[in-house]
C-alpha cells in the first residue's frame, strides 16, 4: 500500500535501498564526499524528483530491478537490462547530489550568477592591440565574381 | 477574428519581424502561433534546478518536452534530432543567439565551388537588411571584422570575454589565424527597455533578464502597440484557397479545440523548416495534389540541420567557466571558404563558448555519461577548467533529406506530424573532422593540456532549414527572390526554409534579414498585390 506521507511510494525503505544504488554511482573520493553522506535519499532526492515528476515511474522500477546491496557489477547490468531506468536514476541522483550545497563548496560552484557587466572597460585585446594583427592581416572572405548576372537587383 | 490583411503563422523571428514592420506600415495583421507567452520570471536559469529542468521542461528536444504546444516529430529515419521551441518568440526563446551573417561566398556557392547552387540574391542585397536587424535585435559586437565587407558597426559594445578567450585569441596571432569578438544578439548595455546581459550563461533556456533578443522581447512588444492582433494556442491545419487558387487565410484548432477560421488577403507563413513543410503537405487540394505551392516538388526537400562538432579544451588554470554569455565570445572564420587541398568542400564557423554547470559535466558534453571515481574526475577537471569551440560547419543541399507527412503520428489536435529523414553527408563527415582536429590545435596552442572532441550526436538540430527553398525558377524552387510562392500570388514563405544552402553560420541573422526583406517588398508592391 501507498504510504500517504510518500504518495510516490518512495518510502524510507525504498529511499535506504537508492541511497546504496547513489554510493555506487557517486563513492566518496579524493575529498568528495558519497552521495548518501549528503543527504541524497532527503530533501536532495525530493527536490530532484520535483523537476523531474515525469522520472519517478522508471526510477521506482529501476531502485526495485537492482540487485541489494548494489555492486557496480549490478549497476552495469541494470544500465543494459533497463537503459531508461538506469538513466532515470542517474540524473536524479547526479541531480540531486550537485545541488548540495556542500557539494557545491567544494567544487567552488555557486551556481549560475548575475555578475554586472562594464563595456566601457577597454578589453584587453584592444588594450594590448591583439585585434590589430587580425585586422592587419586583411580580409579573409571570398568575393564572388562581380559580373555575375544574378546578383543584380530586381 | 475579423478578416485580416495578412495573416501570419508562427510568431517566431521570422514571424515577428513581419508583425512588427507590417503593423508599423499600417497593416491589420493577424499571427496564429499554436504555442502560448511564456514569461521570462519561468525560467530556471538563476535557480539550482536549472540542469534538471533543462532536460525535460525546458529541452530543446520538442519530442522529449512533449509540451501542448509541440507537435512530435518522426525521427526514426534520421540522423540528427530537430530542435525548437514552439510558443511566441519560436525558437529565438531558446535560442543561444549567436548573431553571424552568412558571408558573401555562400550565396554563390556553385558558381564559385561548383556544388549545389547559387542564391538568386547576394550578400550585397542583403546587407542593408542584416545592419537594420542588428539595430531590431540589439546586437553587440565589434565592427570591422575582416571575415565580412565593410559595413555598419553592430549598434551595441561586445560583450566581455573572459580572460581565458583573450589566450586563445593570442595563440590565434601566433598561428596567423582569423578570431573576432563574438556578434550575439544580446544587449551588452540597456537597450530599448531591455536590460543588459548579467554573464549567467543559461541563454538556451530562456533568458530570464530579458537581455538576449528573443522576438518576444525585441519585436512582439512593439508589434502588438501598433495593432497586430497575436492569437495563442492557435494550431494552423490547413491554408485555404479560393476558384482561382489565391489563399483566403487558414483553418485552425484553438486552445479549447475548436475549428476556426481566419481570413486574409495575404498568407505569410514562418513556422520554421519543418513546420513549413508540414503545413503545406498538409494543405494539398485539387489544384495542388503534392501539396500547396509544390509544383517543384521540392516543399520538404533539402532539409538542412549543420551537423555539429565541439572540442573542448581542459586547462589547468581555474576560472569560472560556467559563467558568460552562450553566446559566443569568440568566433573564427579561418577555416571559412573552401580550400581545394581539403577533401571537403565549404568550411565552418567556429564560436566559443561557456561549457555549463557539474551535471552537464557529469552527464558528458557528447551524451557519454560516466559514474563512480570516473564521475568525480570527469567533474573536477571540466568544472572551472574547460572551455569549448563549437563548430558550425556548411551542409549541403540533398534532395533525399526530407520532411514528410507521416502516417500515423499525429500532434495533441489529431494533425498529422511531420516524420524527418536525414543524413550526414560524407562531406560534413570530412569537414567536421578537419574542422576539430583544427580547434583542437587551437585550444592546445592557447595551453590546454587536453582537448576532447566529442563525437557528432543526434540532438544537434537547431537549425531548420532549406525545405521550401527560393530560386528564379519555379520548376525548380517554391518561392522567388522575394519569398512568393511561384504558385500562389499571395502566399509567401518566409522563415528558414527557404534558405538555397545553409553557410557555415547559424542562421538567424539570416532568416531575419530575408524576413524583412520581403516584407518590405510586400509594403512596396501592395498596390499590385493580387488578393482573393
Ligand atoms: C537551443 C537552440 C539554440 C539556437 N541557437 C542559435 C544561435 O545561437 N544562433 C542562431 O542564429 N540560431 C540559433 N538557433 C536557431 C534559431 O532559433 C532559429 O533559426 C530561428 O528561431 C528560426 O526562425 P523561424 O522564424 O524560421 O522559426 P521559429 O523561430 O522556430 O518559429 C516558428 C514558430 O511557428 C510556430 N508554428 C509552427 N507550426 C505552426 C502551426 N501549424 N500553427 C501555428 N503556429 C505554428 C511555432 O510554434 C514557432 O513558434 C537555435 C535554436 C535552438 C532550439
Ligand atoms: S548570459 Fe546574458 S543573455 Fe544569456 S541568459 Fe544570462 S543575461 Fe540572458
Amino acid at each position: 500500500m501507498t504510504d500517504p506521507r510518500h504518495p510516490d511510494g518512495f518510502d524510507e525503505a525504498f529511499r535506504a535501498r537508492l541511497a546504496r544504488i547513489a554510493d555506487v554511482l557517486v563513492p566518496a573520493y579524493e575529498g568528495m564526499p558519497a552521495a548518501s553522506s549528503v543527504g541524497i535519499d532527503g530533501d536532495l532526492l525530493d527536490k530532484a524528483l520535483r523537476a523531474r515528476p515525469d522520472l519517478v515511474a522508471d526510477c521506482r522500477r529501476a531502485v526495485r530491478e537492482c540487485a541489494d546491496p548494489p555492486s557496480p557489477q549490478a549497476l552495469e547490468q541494470l544500465a543494459a537490462t533497463d537503459p531508461d531506468g538506469f538513466g532515470a536514476l542517474m540524473v536524479l541522483v547526479l541531480g540531486g547530489y550537485y545541488i548540495s550545497a556542500e557539494v557545491r563548496k567544494l567544487l567552488h560552484y555557486a551556481g549560475q550568477e548575475a555578475l554586472r557587466i562594464d563595456v566601457g572597460e577597454l578589453p584587453a585585446y584592444i588594450e594590448e592591440e591583439l585585434i590589430d594583427e587580425v585586422i592587419g592581416r586583411g580580409p579573409i572572405y571570398r568575393r564572388p565574381p562581380p559580373d555575375d548576372p544574378q546578383s543584380s537587383q530586381d | 477574428m475579423s478578416a485580416a490583411d495578412v495573416l501570419i503563422i508562427g510568431a517566431g523571428a521570422s514571424g515577428a519581424v513581419a508583425s512588427r514592420r507590417l503593423a508599423e506600415a499600417g497593416f491589420d495583421v493577424v499571427c496564429l502561433e499554436q504555442g502560448e507567452r511564456t514569461d521570462p520570471g519561468a525560467y530556471r536559469g538563476a535557480y539550482d534546478d536549472w540542469e534538471l529542468t533543462g532536460l525535460k521542461r525546458w529541452t530543446w528536444d520538442p519530442n522529449i518536452r512533449g509540451a501542448r504546444a509541440d507537435y512530435p516529430v518522426d525521427v526514426s529515419e534520421s540522423d540528427i534530432d530537430p530542435l525548437m521551441f514552439n510558443g511566441v518568440g519560436g525558437s529565438t526563446v531558446q535560442f543561444a543567439a549567436q548573431w553571424p551573417r552568412l558571408a558573401p561566398s555562400d550565396f554563390r556557392v556553385r558558381s564559385l565551388d561548383g556544388v549545389a547552387d547559387d542564391w538568386p540574391l547576394s550578400y550585397e542585397e542583403l546587407q542593408p537588411f542584416y545592419e537594420r536587424s542588428d539595430v531590431d535585435f540589439g546586437v553587440s559586437g565589434l565592427g570591422g571584422d575582416p571575415a565580412y565587407p565593410p559595413g555598419a558597426d553592430p549598434p551595441l559594445p561586445p560583450l566581455p570575454i573572459p580572460d581565458v578567450a583573450t589566450e586563445i585569441a593570442r595563440a590565434h596571432n601566433r598561428l596567423g589565424w582569423h578570431w573576432w569578438p563574438g556578434t550575439n544578439a544580446i544587449a551588452s548595455r540597456r537597450y530599448r527597455g531591455r536590460r543588459p546581459c548579467v554573464q549567467r550563461g543559461t541563454c538556451a533556456w530562456g533568458c530570464g533578464e530579458g537581455a538576449k533578443g528573443s522576438t518576444d522581447q525585441t519585436h512582439w512588444p512593439d508589434a502588438e502597440r501598433l495593432g497586430a492582433r497575436l492569437a495563442t494556442g492557435a494550431r494552423v491545419s490547413r491554408i485555404t484557397l479560393d476558384k482561382r487558387g489565391l489563399a483566403t487565410g487558414a483553418d485552425y484548432v484553438d486552445r479549447d479545440g475548436r475549428e476556426q477560421h481566419q481570413a486574409a488577403s495575404v498568407v505569410l507563413v514562418a513556422a520554421n523548416g519543418i513546420g513549413t513543410p508540414r503545413l503545406l503537405l498538409l494543405s494539398r487540394s485539387a489544384g495542388f495534389p503534392d501539396g500547396l505551392a509544390n509544383r517543384s516538388g521540392m516543399v520538404g526537400r533539402r532539409l538542412m540541420m549543420h551537423p555539429f562538432g565541439t572540442v573542448i579544451g581542459l586547462f589547468d588554470r581555474h576560472w569560472p567557466s560556467w559563467q558568460g554569455h552562450w553566446g559566443q565570445s569568440l568566433q573564427c572564420m579561418q577555416f571559412y571558404e573552401t580550400d581545394p587541398e581539403r577533401d571537403f568542400v565549404r568550411g565552418a564557423k567556429w564560436g566559443l563558448q561557456p561549457t555549463g554547470g557539474p551535471l552537464g559535466a557529469a552527464l558528458g558534453f557528447g551524451g557519454d555519461p560516466v559514474w563512480g571515481t570516473a564521475l568525480h574526475e570527469r567533474v573536477r577537471t571540466n568544472l572551472g577548467h574547460s572551455i569549448m569551440w563549437g563548430i558550425i560547419g556548411e551542409d549541403l543541399p540533398d534532395e533525399d533529406n526530407t520532411v514528410t507527412l507521416d502516417g500515423e503520428l499525429v500532434d495533441p489536435d489529431g494533425i498529422p506530424a511531420p516524420r524527418i529523414r536525414y543524413r550526414v553527408s560524407e562531406n560534413s563527415r570530412r569537414l567536421l573532422k578537419f574542422q576539430a582536429a583544427r580547434a583542437a590545435e587551437s585550444l592546445r596552442e592557447a595551453g590546454a593540456y587536453e582537448t576532447v572532441v566529442t563525437p557528432q550526436v543526434r540532438g544537434t538540430g537547431w537549425h531548420l532549414l532549406g525545405t521550401a527553398r527560393m530560386g528564379d525558377d519555379p520548376e525548380t524552387s517554391v518561392v522567388d527572390r522575394w519569398c512568393r510562392s511561384h504558385d500562389v500570388e499571395n502566399l509567401y514563405v518566409i522563415d528558414g526554409s527557404v534558405f538555397v544552402t545553409s553557410g557555415g553560420v547559424n542562421p538567424t541573422a539570416t532568416i531575419s534579414a530575408l524576413a524583412l526583406r520581403a516584407t518590405e517588398r510586400l509594403i512596396e508592391t501592395r498596390r499590385s498585390q493580387q488578393v482573393p
